[in-house]
């Protein structure tokens, strides 16, 4: 057996199992999206063609959860990367030894909790009458604020937690990348006169960059998929300020209306707007990295 | 450090098969893979089992206090009984949702559901439940249920589950406060709202803790009772809706006069419970079965100083919201009348007097749904006197006040959204149209009715 055989022999069974859970939900989903089928009523399924498709652009409540879907995946990509970048640099700079894979183990604890878990633990945090927040703001005079109950804060107040759980784990990773940016390149650009804030703008970040945009593309993806956290804090409310396109689609397909065809249109529009969006921040930053 | 240039193509693809991987899990519902989970174990069991001789029935459950209790009995009844019993817990929307997925397509995987007022006339209507009197032991004194529990699990005059538990509204006060400030226990809506006035002095005191979180099962659960006792209802005769009406306004804008006098304005049951547990509100009109944690002293400071009413009544009289659980038969699960038999036999077993009474002993005793269960003197014993009274008195007037109807979720959800909208708004002192809202979920339960 050749060294070829061998690898196809052993490679292709999970292979085909990868490629059999990754496309037959989807093949099934799109066939389903191409179908009137309501869990509520047990009557046969027709074939409706792109009718599903077609609805979804003159439903108000979609678009909102289009929309909304957005400023969720601007907001907590866009804190996360934010954040942790601010953090890794301090924490590179001023730690060293045992505390600095103190610091890295604590920034990676809230990552490592349940999501549901830390939801509902901030969901006490943020919770009207009893917040500790809200007593900690008091004690600088500050009036009780309604987190998650003002329709214009609720959806800050939700990312701020994918944010927390994020951005320290960004942060632990990039400050990984940096301790293996070789000596000599710091001292190169110390010797050419760049202080600490332009080695690490001019010179760090852009050597660790290449590795570091997968990682965010990976809280990216991670970004639109938003049900846990909103699920626990505002169920997508106060009316609909917070209701993510996935939140939706769980209430037409199983939470209340049973339209199971109609959620599976709207999470197969969600995935190529996935692909959509991948694609073309990709090529962006390829053209940026030139 | 060696840079890494990643291939844009090959890095698509992987984002590709992960993106799809991810947007279809979190998402797409999955609707026939779903019930796939328990198929190896449960579907195959009860064919396994009968070459055995045993029959095997597999129930779809939630957790909960009392069913860990009987669960620890179960060996007890499989002995006596010669029937293999499998409970398969979920929670409660999931519960639902596998139940619901299981009787649409037919999978039959499960031979008792766990059922409630939410879904009942789904499976009613739908015929994905047997009578549930063909089955129950003839000797298991059916007839010992609470009446308005039979009715709310019955589709015409036929039962089609058996009640297990079931929550029903009550007030619950500060007897402290009251009798401080001298203030008589309210009997109406009026003397109510004016008592949660006198007592509302935030953020060390609200008068009140009002469930706003949007729902069928949430705020527009709270809500439901004020639109009965102001008279109004959800659906005429004909099954139109209309709670658009006069009567309808006035119960929301009393609504809203209690979101204002609450912590926040989309608070859940359990931010409600825990402002009260902690002493934070001054009367709350509840879920009785709240009582087990408000009455236990590592979970609550108010212990020792509350009072129990039944719920005020309206312009229109009086009525307390009820929400029952229960236990019926699947068509799709069970292919022979053994399996039938065996399931209600199970059934017969789980909601018994003599299982409702020694769950009483056990500290569990709001999760009954027979009549003397609460008029024992277990339970007199198992709570304070006050409460059991109340119990009994709300018990009397109650009445499920949603419509029983498949798409009663789809419609109660809708206009939940709109509920917490103008409670946001009356919270935050905005202007609200409370018309234009009613009119706008009216248009919208239409066009679903097909009305």
């Amino acid at each position: 057996m050749t060294r070829k055989q061998f690898m196809l022999v052993f490679l292709a069974p999970p292979v085909a199992i990868l490629l059999f859970l990754a496309f037959y939900p989807l093949f099934n989903a799109f066939a389903i999206s191409l179908q009137d089928w309501d869990l509520r009523h047990s009557v046969p399924r027709t074939f409706v063609g792109f009718d599903n498709y077609v609805k979804l652009f003159s439903d108000a409540r979609f678009l909102n959860a289009l929309k909304i879907s957005f400023f969720w995946l601007v907001l907590t990509l866009g804190g996360s990367v934010l954040i942790g970048m601010i953090l890794a640099p301090i924490i590179h700079h001023f730690t060293r030894g045992r505390f600095r894979q103190l610091c890295l183990f604590v920034f990676v604890i809230p990552v490592i909790l349940p999501r549901v878990g830390a939801a509902y633990m901030w969901r006490l945090m943020y919770s009207p009458g009893i917040s500790i927040l809200n007593y900690l703001l008091s004690l600088v005079g500050i009036k009780p604020v309604n987190w998650l109950s003002d329709p214009r804060i609720a959806l800050y107040s939700v990312a701020i937690i994918d944010v927390w759980q994020w951005a320290f784990l960004i942060a632990a990773l990039l400050v990984i990348l940096l301790d293996d940016v070789p000596r000599e390149t710091i001292e190169a650009g110390l010797m050419d006169g760049a202080n600490t804030l332009q080695t690490y703008l001019y010179i760090l970040f852009p050597v660790i960059m290449p590795v570091s945009i997968p990682i965010f593309f990976i809280k990216m993806m991670e970004s639109l998929r938003s049900f846990d956290f909103i699920f626990v804090l505002t169920a997508g409310g106060p009316g609909t300020a917070t209701e993510t396109l996935d939140m939706y689609a769980y209430w037409q397909g199983i939470g209340s209306a049973g339209r199971v065809s109609y959620a599976s249109a709207m999470s197969i529009f969600m995935m190529i707007l996935t692909i959509i969006l991948v694609n073309s921040t990709w090529k962006t930053v390829e053209k940026w990295q030139r | 450090m060696e840079e890494h240039k990643l291939n844009r193509r090959e890095f698509l693809k992987l984002v590709t098969v992960a993106g799809t991987g991810l947007a279809v899990a979190s998402c797409v519902p999955a609707a026939p893979a779903a019930p796939a989970a328990p198929a190896a174990s449960a579907a195959t069991a009860p064919a396994a089992d009968a070459a055995a001789g045993q029959i095997t029935v597999n129930v779809i459950s939630q957790p909960r206090p009392e069913w860990e209790f009987m669960e620890k009995a179960l060996p007890e009844f499989e002995e006596q009984s010669g029937i293999k019993v499998v409970l398969h817990y979920f929670a409660e929307l999931e519960r639902r949702s596998k139940s619901r997925l299981d009787a649409s397509t037919g999978a039959g995987q499960y031979q008792v559901y766990y059922v409630d007022e939410a879904n009942i006339a789904e499976f009613t209507a739908n015929k994905w439940l047997l009578p549930i009197k063909d089955y129950y032991p003839t000797d298991g004194d059916f007839a010992g249920f609470s009446a308005p529990l039979v009715k709310v699990l019955s589709f015409g005059d036929i039962p089609y589950a058996a009640p297990m538990t079931f929550e029903g509204d009550m007030v619950f006060y500060r007897k402290d406060l009251f009798e401080a400030e001298k203030v008589a226990v309210p009997t109406n809506l009026d003397e109510y709202l004016a008592a949660a006035k006198q007592f509302h002095k935030p953020p060390e005191m609200y008068g009140t803790g009002t469930r706003g979180l949007r729902g069928s099962g949430m705020n527009v659960w709270r809500f439901s009772p004020y639109l009965l006792r102001y008279g109004g209802d959800w659906l005429d005769a004909d099954g139109v809706p209309i709670f658009n009406s006069p009567e309808a306004v006035q119960a929301t804008n009393y609504y809203l006069e209690l979101i204002k006098l609450s912590p926040g304005p989309t608070m859940s049951w359990s931010d409600v419970m825990d402002n009260f547990a902690t002493g934070k509100e001054a009367i709350v009109d509840f879920a009785n079965l709240k009582a087990d944690t408000l009455l236990n002293k590592e979970k609550s400071v108010v212990v020792d100083k509350m009072g129990y009413a039944k719920p005020p009544a309206g312009p229109a009289g009086n009525v307390s919201n009820i929400a029952v659980h229960g236990l019926g038969i699947s068509v799709a699960g069970t292919k022979t009348d053994e399996e039938r038999v065996a399931a209600g036999k199970f059934i017969g077993w789980f909601t018994s007097a003599e299982s409702e009474l020694s769950k009483v002993k056990s500290g569990n005793g709001l999760t009954n749904a027979r009549t003397a269960t609460f008029a024992s003197p277990e339970f007199a014993a198992a709570y304070p006197p006050e409460f059991a009274a109340a119990q009994l008195e709300f018990m009397a007037i109650q009445r499920l006040c949603i419509p029983q109807i498949p798409e009663w979720p789809e419609i109660g959800d809708y206009f939940g959204i709109k509920l917490e909208e103008l409670s946001t708004q009356a919270f935050n002192g905005q202007a609200v149209d409370v018309q234009a809202a009613l009119d706008d979920s009216v248009a919208y339960a239409k066009q679903v009715l097909g009305k």
